[in-house]
């Protein structure tokens, strides 16, 4: 251990004594190790704050609808169904979702929006919290009353633009047709990339059956519902697939979707992503490495008188090897520690300019320092050869 | 039983078709202790013959026994060994490291020879105040007189005891008072039973050894004893 605190600090005296050409040479190493970390970093804070988000819908939350493909008939999903899927022990809650475009009215104001017909369970299903007044409730649905909750776009657009102030208790008209508004939605708090795909929702939301008899809409656009805890996605898929079937009819087809499935398909995507990425930013070490090679071996030649003085003196070839590997591995560390810095600053400073979660990967640190030491002994080992091969008396001559 | 026997050496440089006898057939014996100056016009081969007996070059032809071993048969680490504790070099040009103070310098053959760090420092420090030098431990070669570079060689040839010192022109960059001290240096050694083998033009230095080999066309023409 102490022998090898004294070659390190023999390495250093020789590195120190060149040091803007040891810096140049580590600038491979450096620029490497920084996108390594920096890039595996960000994919996995991506990946996170992406997830998190996901999950904030609930994340065993899954959706199924009809679908026509070339060889099956479109046969739509209809309250039995609902009905049918509510008994099964593995689903917790469910809501239909029927949805038609309506001029929504207040004043002399208008809009036209998605009005969206739902149960009682469908804000706790999807996580939504309220913002002002209340939800409606079950005993509201089955007895088709007229009662809407609005979403902030809505309350946006309709009503602070045109100053009208609260609009929970005032009645506004969906069609032809009075709606009482009880609540209003709080907005869906996304903190990753998706939040710039997500459009404002402008959206009014009226009980189910409200809907049917007021405006007459039966289709089912699809059924939202929740899996029981511990429940596996990919078995539910199965079972609920094939009993669709037999209640439906063979040539029918229904499509699932299951957010547990998608959020780890979308994971595993962006960790391929992620690793492609910072397989090529490895790439750059590779070239750090041939960096060290060549200056090594100006090195080895500008340093062949010493090394003919050290055989001289009783330096064996392993000796002279060892040293000079042990320079190539240490100016990869040492370039390695420097890019270590400047990745986890770098990122760091790029996370939270994006407001994204402080994340570093320590896997992507221990993966740049060996693989950097690896290259450095790799790349090391030719140089480090050629001086240990170096003929004592020709070393001695050379000027 | 002779300490070096040379059987019959030669040493053929290739450059290209040109082939240089540089030794064209040495036979020689030295004994322990024995005090030797080389000479012989520029040439006429005297550092191939003591590269030669230091291990540091190979002879094309012909047979070196050290110390009872036939060299031929070594590897690399055993003649590093030779180099190492048998045999101590003394240079024209001195060959200090640069960047390694006087101190460092001595104390490299005792790293290669795996002594630790506390011995090595009492050691080094030892031959340097043996040499007369213990006052410029700290010194690097480039802040060193002549002289003074080559005390501190010659503190480094003995770092681990060595039987042997081969020391090739050792006076040929000093002036007059710095080749005496040093040829004083070498006087005492040889007093405690180092063998010296010496290579200079000078006869005065020469004066200071028991025998003058004269080397002409890589071959010996006469030993004789010096008139001290
Ligand atoms: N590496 C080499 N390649 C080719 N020829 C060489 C080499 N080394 C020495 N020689 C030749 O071998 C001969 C002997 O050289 P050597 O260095 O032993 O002479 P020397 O007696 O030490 O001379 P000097 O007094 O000038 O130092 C010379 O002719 C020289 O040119
Ligand atoms: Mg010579």
């Amino acid at each position: 251990m102490n022998r090898f605190f004294e070659g390190f600090s023999q390495s250093l005296a020789n590195l120190s004594g060149n040091k803007t050409r040891s810096f140049l040479t580590m600038l491979g190493i450096i620029v490497g190790v920084f996108a390594i970390i920096g890039i595996i970093s960000i994919g996995e804070a991506g990946k996170l704050s992406i997830k998190r988000d996901l999950e904030s819908f609930g994340s065993n939350l899954a959706a199924i609808w009809a679908e026509k493909k070339s060889d099956t008939i479109y046969k739509p999903l209809n309250k039995y169904d609902v009905e049918f899927l509510k008994n099964l022990s593995y689903i917790e809650e469910l809501s239909p979702i029927l949805s038609l475009y309506r001029d929504v009215r207040i004043e002399n104001y208008k809009l036209q929006t998605a009005i969206i017909g739902v149960n009682e369970n469908y804000f706790s299903l999807n996580n939504r919290k309220i913002d002002k007044g209340r939800f409606f409730t079950s005993f509201e649905n089955q007895h088709f009353r007229r009662v809407c909750v609005i979403t902030e776009g809505i309350k946006k657009d309709l009503f602070d633009r045109n100053s009208i102030e609260d609009p929970v208790g005032k009645v506004i008209k969906i069609g032809d047709f009075p709606f009482f508004i009880i609540g209003v939605i709080k907005k869906v708090e996304l903190k990753s990339i998706l939040a710039g795909l997500v459009r404002e929702e402008r959206d009014v939301y009226i009980p189910e059956n409200t809907m049917k008899t007021t405006f007459g809409v039966n289709r089912i656009n699809y059924i939202l519902f929740s899996l029981k805890k511990g429940i596996k996605p990919n078995v539910v898929k199965k079972t609920i697939t094939s009993l669709f079937k037999i209640r439906k009819g063979e040539n029918t087809y229904y499509g699932t979707q299951f957010i547990e499935s998608q959020i780890k398909q979308f994971t595993s995507l962006m960790t391929t992503i992620t690793l492609i990425i910072a397989l090529i930013g490895g790439l750059s070490l590779l070239v750090g490495g041939i960096g060290i090679m060549n200056i090594m071996l100006i090195s080895v030649t500008e340093r062949t008188k010493e090394i003919g003085i050290k055989k001289a003196i009783g330096a064996t070839e392993g000796m002279i090897l060892k040293e000079f590997l042990q320079e190539a591995i240490i100016l990869s560390l040492i370039g390695a520690f420097i890019g270590t810095i400047i990745g986890i600053s770098i990122t760091v400073l790029l996370e939270l300019a994006i407001k994204w979660q402080i994340y570093i990967s320590p896997l992507a640190i221990v993966i740049a320092i060996v693989f950097s030491t690896f290259i450095g002994a790799l790349f090391g080992s030719i140089p480090a050869k050629k001086a240990s091969a170096l003929h004592p008396i020709d070393a001695l001559r050379y000027e | 039983m002779s300490l070096i026997k040379l059987e019959n050496i030669k040493k053929v440089y290739e450059m290209g078709k040109i082939k240089v006898h540089a030794l064209k057939g040495i036979t020689l014996s030295i004994n322990a202790a024995d005090y030797l100056a080389i000479m012989g016009p520029s040439g006429s081969g005297k550092s191939t013959l003591m590269n030669i007996i230091g291990c540091l070059d190979v002879p094309s032809h012909g047979n070196y026994i050290l110390d009872g071993k036939k060299v031929s048969k070594l590897g690399d680490s055993e003649l590093a060994q030779i180099r190492n504790k048998q045999v101590g070099f003394v240079f024209q040009t001195f060959n200090l490291l640069p960047r390694l103070n006087a101190q460092k310098n001595v104390e490299l053959p005792l790293i290669y020879a795996g002594m630790l760090k506390k011995e090595r420092e009492i050691k080094s420090k030892k031959l340097l105040t043996k040499v007369g030098l213990g006052h410029r431990a700290h010194h690097l070669p480039s802040e060193l007189s002549g002289g003074q570079r080559q005390r501190v060689a010659i503190a480094r040839a003995l770092a681990n005891n060595p039987k042997i010192i081969l020391a090739d022109e050792p006076t040929g960059n000093l002036d007059t008072t710095s080749g005496e001290e040093i040829m004083q240096i070498f006087d005492s050694l040889n007093r405690e039973g180092v063998t010296i083998i010496l290579v200079t033009h000078e006869a005065f230095i020469a004066d200071h050894t028991t025998h003058i080999i004269h080397l002409l066309d890589g071959e010996i023409g006469k030993i004789v004893a010096s008139s001290k």
